[in-house]
């Protein structure tokens, strides 16, 4: 019995895990707190050394402090925090809107549009979100759209934000199983732009079938001469255009690595407000207050999960994986890869991507790194895979965003949705959406090219 | 039980100042970015502080930038909470998970990782570490030590958070309201 036990030690931790995540203390303090007790457990088994604990603090260092690939992630919150102030959302919102009086469904595709729009600018969620619940669904309403389709609308468009590049999920994912941040970037480009597609094409149907769901703009709203309306476009569409510019050229224009492009970025947002007017010092110690308590929030998440898989590797966690996976018949890659996919959709109901991503990758990646697609993908185990993998798990994560009871899109948009929308609008709303995202996961499954073809063309992967 | 509260919130604003402190290091932080990357631009070293230096220092103000800010995200709440399991349990059932939970899993771990963390610090400024680079960065010991400073505030929020449940829950009357502590979810998230 305790022989058994001591070799089962991990098995009983990660169970351990799952069950104390549910206390409701922060997913942190579990993560570390569940590390410790096994730690002493497996010194009491005499599957761990109490001198091993030592090698904690030179991980955190080496993996989340002085990793120069981590550092764009303050950036990036800082940045997308510091846009939600600076009104360019706004005039965006209105330009798209004018833009797009005339289509069926014109309202809720300038929602998705500037979704997409915004998304290349920001690497991050929530802001978008709240942003857009508060400024295009009380329009979207007074204009007599269904509000489930509002709503779907909205949390599909704001969900966007951390898939299309740049990304701050895609900088902790690359990080966690050793890619190139500028490659996924460059990868994740052209399924983000098919979702939102799909969004798109979705929300013509359903709006040219049923008109009444979705109202048209008066066709004379908007600027009345042409001189004016050139002028509205420009002006709207210049500052987001400049942030990508910045982020994105900089990055594969060589002047910059994605870390630096997220600061130089930054800076240019900063910049922006500035010269809009729109960053006195209240406002900044607003944004400061807010982007430091995010990123302490993310690096938290790190500092805990670090001593959780340390102490979970060290009892022999990895083995045991790869045994009881085989022991269930998952064997075969392919099989392997439907699970993972299959695990985190499920997981997604109840925890978010950072949450999933710093729990599940480490379990993983040994396994991830011996994994052979090459006659599906064009290349053997290894950065071309894990590249393609992590895109998968990124669209695959959308989901976890939009799914109850615990999306983290729903949750911002409870808080900020006018009082007649009700939770079962959102919920029914957004059904639609994560059908087209799993149609978008089904489609980079089946057709590799479509996530590989841009980052092989710009050479950042062979 | 005055104390602990009075303890509680000494804790709290020692959490408050250092945050608000290393806040505007998202400034510096983005202009020490800005310059690294027009200097090497145009292949400009500026004198002792060249690409290499200017490189770890991002990473040493990142450091600083999140562990300083690790006790009063607790503080203010910030941390995710998986919550959905604790839909109507009351004020006083939260209280109490908070406060065992802390007993057994937050503060066993931040006091081990504060204990180690203060030890890493001491060790770099006895050997007088500096960076393995040669053209990097020397006295490796001061952000290792506002590291370790960062998680000794965390242990300070843990505490802090505890003695205010301890007064919340088995204090007198007249105390509990103002000892009374949120534990669901709010805060920013990306």
């Amino acid at each position: 019995m305790t022989a058994w036990l001591a070799q089962h030690l991990s098995v009983l931790m990660f169970v351990v895990l799952g069950v104390a995540l549910f206390s409701g203390l922060p997913v942190g303090f579990v993560l570390g707190g569940v590390g410790i007790v096994f730690g002493v457990l497996g010194i009491l088994f005499d599957q761990f050394q109490p001198i091993q604990f030592f090698n904690f603090l030179p991980r955190v260092w080496g993996g989340v402090a002085a990793n120069p690939v981590l550092v764009a992630i303050p950036m990036f919150i800082f940045m997308g925090m510091v846009l939600e102030r600076s009104g360019i959302a706004h005039e965006l919102l209105h330009c798209l809107q004018v833009l797009t009086r005339g289509v069926p469904g014109g309202l809720a595709m300038s929602v998705t549009l500037m979704g997409t729009i915004m998304a290349a600018t920001t690497g991050i969620v929530g802001a978008s979100v709240i942003m857009l619940t508060l400024i295009a669904l009380p329009s979207m309403i007074e204009r007599g759209y269904q509000k489930e389709l509002a709503v779907g609308t909205i949390a599909s468009a704001g969900t966007l934000g951390i898939l299309i590049p740049p990304s701050i999920m895609l900088v902790v994912m690359g990080d966690l199983l050793q890619v190139s941040v500028g490659a996924l970037f460059a990868a994740a480009l052209l399924p983000g732009l098919l979702l939102s597609v799909l969004y798109l094409v979705y929300i013509g149907t359903i709006s040219y079938l049923k008109p009444a769901l979705a109202p048209p703009l008066p066709v004379e709203m908007g600027p009345k001469s042409r001189r004016e309306f050139w002028t509205l476009v420009a002006k709207s569409f210049f500052p987001p255009l400049f942030l990508i510019a910045l982020v994105l050229g900089s990055i594969y224009g060589g002047w910059a690595t994605p870390t630096e492009a997220a600061g130089v970025g930054a800076a240019g947002a900063l910049l922006l407000a500035m010269v809009r007017r729109k960053l006195d010092r209240t406002t900044l110690r607003e944004v400061i207050e807010q982007s430091g308590l995010t990123n302490a929030m993310v690096f938290f998440l790190f500092f805990g999960a670090t001593m959780f898989s340390y102490v979970f590797r060290s009892l022999g966690g990895d083995d045991v994986v790869k045994e009881l996976l085989a022991a269930v018949g998952i064997d075969t890659p392919w099989k392997i890869l439907i699970f993972l996919q299959i695990l985190v959709f499920l997981l997604g109901f109840f925890f978010d991507w950072i949450e999933i991503s710093l729990i599940v990758l480490p379990i993983f990646a040994p396994i991830l790194a011996g994994l052979d697609f090459s006659a599906h993908i064009g290349s053997g185990p290894g950065i071309v895979f894990l590249t393609w993998f992590i895109i998968l798990l990124a669209v695959n994560l959308q989901t976890s965003f939009l799914t109850p009871p615990f999306g983290f899109t729903l949750f911002c948009m409870r808080a900020t949705v006018p009082p007649d929308v009700a939770m079962a609008h959102i919920y029914r709303g957004i059904v639609p959406f994560v059908g087209l995202q799993l149609i978008g996961l089904a489609v980079t499954i089946v057709f590799p090219e479509f996530v590989l073809w841009l980052p092989r063309a710009v050479g950042m992967l062979t | 039980m005055e104390t602990l509260l009075a303890v509680s919130r000494l804790f709290n604003s020692v959490n408050r100042a250092a945050a608000s402190a290393a806040g505007w290091l998202f400034l510096v932080l983005a202009g020490v970015v800005v310059v690294d990357v027009v200097t090497r631009k145009f292949g400009y070293q500026i004198p002792q502080f060249g690409s290499t230096r200017l490189q770890e220092l991002e990473g040493h103000l990142h450091a600083a930038l999140f562990a300083l800010w690790f006790g009063f995200a607790y503080a203010k709440n910030a941390h995710v909470r998986i919550d959905i399991a604790l839909g109507r349990a009351g004020p006083r059932a939260l209280a109490k998970l908070e406060f065992f939970g802390c007993a057994f899993l937050a503060l066993p771990f931040t006091l081990i990782a504060a204990y180690f963390a203060v030890y890493y610090a001491w060790t770099s400024f006895r050997h007088n570490e500096a960076s393995v680079s040669a053209s990097g960065l020397p006295y490796l010991f001061i952000p290792k030590t506002v590291l370790a400073i960062g998680v000794v505030l965390l242990a300070f929020a843990v505490i802090s958070i505890m003695l205010r449940a301890m007064v919340f829950l088995w204090g007198p009357e007249h105390l509990r309201e103002q000892a009374a502590i949120t534990t669901y979810r709010m805060g920013a998230k990306p």
